[in-house]
């Protein structure tokens, strides 16, 4: 009997280990249509049911941004920011508080990156989108787009908060919040998502990562982001970052661009050129303000190496990895807290 | 002197410095880290002053030098999780000596499933807190490295009493 | 019994080597319980379509009232062959094996999911 001991105590012992379960189950999602990309939501919950609500909740809210930031799209029952565009030099159109709050910040982008990132520079986006869209191996000319950027000035964009109207002074000019909406947007979302709906998410708006709480919902660990290898011919998986209630936004030239006489053109136009970018293939950003994130990243891709480092040099929390068009990659100097 | 050990106020006395001496055990191996990459493999030094009271005076003063250095310990070098992971580890190993020691192991074989134990009621802590099961990869090792440091405790353990007393209760 | 609690006795043996086996049977099986089986999720406007084994090379060829995706699974990765969508960006998305890596297709609400059973080292969330 008592020889027995050891065995039972053995026994004992693993059983010790069979004790650990969570309560909380990993959900992820896939949510389309909104923002021109896919959504992709992967949260801690307690049940199927919950997660479902959760995600209904995240998506109706996701459809409300994206329906009043919509330049391409009139939204049911309110103004938006199609709107705006289609009374340039018409009349202030009355507009939601979140569209005040957009074009605030994007007025503040516009004085933070010296006019780089310039939400009234529509008129020369539409441009590019056209020639792109219609990817016809031509380029707009030169005094197409001059004439067109004479269509840009800030001032012109006229908020008036006391009786949230918006006005396009230049009958011209046309609204583009594409380098900002993104991460706006996001950022509103998740501050609701991580009070209301979940503690723990990874939630990546079409590479516009947010993440709070942490993975497994353990308190401590972080999440991983895959970080997409900008050389689309690639096989390697390019980089993988740890964060926790960071952003993670990254600009690249790989996924909205067309190819004229062999050459790269890329959705990101340098306001001072008229050009595209293209002295990286992408440029990805960790910060804690997505909304910031999402700015800087679109800012870096402009600016040339030396400039961007010492653009996050000089800013608290901001870690910038760069990687060239030949695939060469710089980090800034705290960026190996991050990769994996 | 032990022998001479007799009353409970001496028996507090050598339990008070059972307990300094556990801490100080305790101490002198975090200042000599044995690294193997896994987390939990240690000699676990601190054992050996608990398993002399438990031997000398019994359960009643060993289980004080058991709690008091975990919190000591716990306070001065800690955080709240390695608290919790002392704690239980400690608990269930000494638990599991106890039973040991009354069932009539020797001396080295009550070390050894203290310290086996002590790993597992470890483990077992770190899987609930993270919540993760990955944790099992560590299980053979904790188990053959309790196993070993258990034995080098116990042997050590029983030449000290045999040396500084030639009767034990 | 005090006395010979210095001396090592059979049951001593016997807790030694029970500990021996448990942590051999341990180290044997735990390789074989947490075998990775990953495969890839296809969902096609939130619904489950499929799941495939990556170590199986073939195509899959989804259809449905918004398009068509062919999906191809070789060498343990996947990738979309075809897609008859405007800007194929699906299709020059480079082939993925990582677990939770994934290949989405906007307009036809298509996605390619990477899973695995362990989740240690899974990405949650993708950037670029």
């Amino acid at each position: 009997m008592r020889k027995n001991v050891s065995i039972i105590l053995s026994v004992i012992m693993l059983l010790d280990l069979c004790s650990c379960s969570a309560s909380l189950k990993r959900y992820t999602r896939v949510i389309t249509g909104y923002f021109d990309t896919a959504t992709t939501v992967t949260a801690y919950d307690v049940s199927d049911e919950a997660f479902e609500e959760h995600v209904e909740e995240f998506e109706s809210l996701l459809r409300e941004y994206d329906s009043l930031y919509s330049i391409y799209d009139d939204a049911e029952g309110t103004n938006n920011l199609k709107t705006v565009n289609d009374n340039a030099g018409i009349a202030p159109v009355e507009v939601d508080q979140r569209i005040i709050d957009l074009l605030l910040w994007g007025k503040q982008c516009h004085s933070i990156t010296g006019g780089k990132v310039n939400i009234c520079f529509g008129a020369v986006l539409k441009i590019w989108h056209e020639y792109r869209e219609e990817d016809a191996n031509r380029l707009p000319s030169y005094d197409e787009l001059c004439e067109a950027s004479a269509h840009t000035n800030i001032e012109d964009l006229i908020i008036d908060e006391a009786s949230s109207t918006v006005f396009l002074q230049d009958p011209l000019m046309r609204l583009d919040v594409g380098a900002i909406a993104k991460g706006f947007a996001g950022k509103s979302i998740c501050d609701y998502a991580s009070s209301n709906l979940w503690h723990d998410a990874a939630i990546s708006f079409g590479g516009n990562v947010i993440t709070f709480g942490n993975k497994k919902a353990d308190g401590h660990s972080r999440w991983n982001i895959l970080v997409e290898n900008p050389d689309l011919l690639s096989d390697e998986e390019f980089l993988t970052l740890e964060a926790a209630d960071n952003s993670i936004v990254t600009s690249g030239d790989y996924q909205r661009f067309y190819i004229v006489d062999g050459q790269k053109y890329c959705h990101i136009i340098d306001p001072e050129t008229l050009y595209p970018a293209s002295e990286f293939s992408s440029v990805t950003v960790i910060c804690d303000d997505s909304a910031m994130a999402d700015l800087l990243s679109t800012w870096l891709f402009i600016e040339d190496q030396e400039t961007g480092m010492e653009i996050v040099d000089g800013m608290d929390g901001v870690e910038a990895i760069w990687t060239d068009s030949g695939y060469n990659v710089t980090m800034s100097s705290g960026s190996s807290y991050y990769v994996r | 002197m032990p022998s001479r050990v007799k009353t409970p106020t001496e028996k507090l006395a050598v339990t008070s410095m059972m307990i300094a001496l556990s801490f100080a055990f305790g101490f002198l191996e975090n200042l000599i880290p044995l690294s193997v990459g896994i987390p939990g493999v240690k000699l676990g030094l601190a054992n050996i002053p608990v398993m002399i009271t438990l031997y000398m005076f019994g359960t009643v003063y060993a289980i004080p030098v058991l709690i008091v250095r975990i919190v000591l310990a716990a306070a001065t070098f800690g955080n709240a999780s390695s608290f919790v992971f002392s704690l239980t580890g400690g608990i269930l190993s000494f638990i599991v000596m106890c039973i040991l020691k009354r069932t009539g192991f020797s001396i080295t074989g009550v070390s050894m499933g203290g310290a086996v134990t002590h790993n597992m009621g470890q483990l077992a802590a770190a899987a609930i807190v993270t919540g993760t099961n990955g944790l099992i990869y560590y299980l053979p090792v904790l188990l053959i490295s309790g196993l070993v440091a258990g034995a080098i405790n116990g042997m050590l353990t029983g030449a000290i009493i045999s040396r500084i007393s030639t009767k034990t209760n | 019994m005090s006395g010979n609690i210095l001396k090592f006795k059979k049951k001593d043996i016997i807790l030694a080597a029970a500990v021996i086996a448990v942590a051999t049977l341990c180290a044997v099986l735990t390789p074989l319980l947490s075998r990775k089986g990953e495969f890839a999720v296809i969902t096609v406007s939130g619904q489950e379509y499929g799941r495939y084994d990556l170590n199986e090379n073939r195509t899959i060829t989804v259809t449905t009232d918004l398009g068509t995706n062919e999906v191809t699974i070789e060498d343990g990765k996947v990738y979309v062959s075809y897609a008859d969508c405007p800007q194929e960006i699906c299709a020059r998305h480079r082939p993925v094996s990582s677990d939770g890596e994934s290949i989405i297709c906007v307009p036809h609400e298509l996605v390619i999911t990477i899973a695995s059973n362990s989740d240690e080292g899974e990405v949650d969330a993708v950037t670029g």
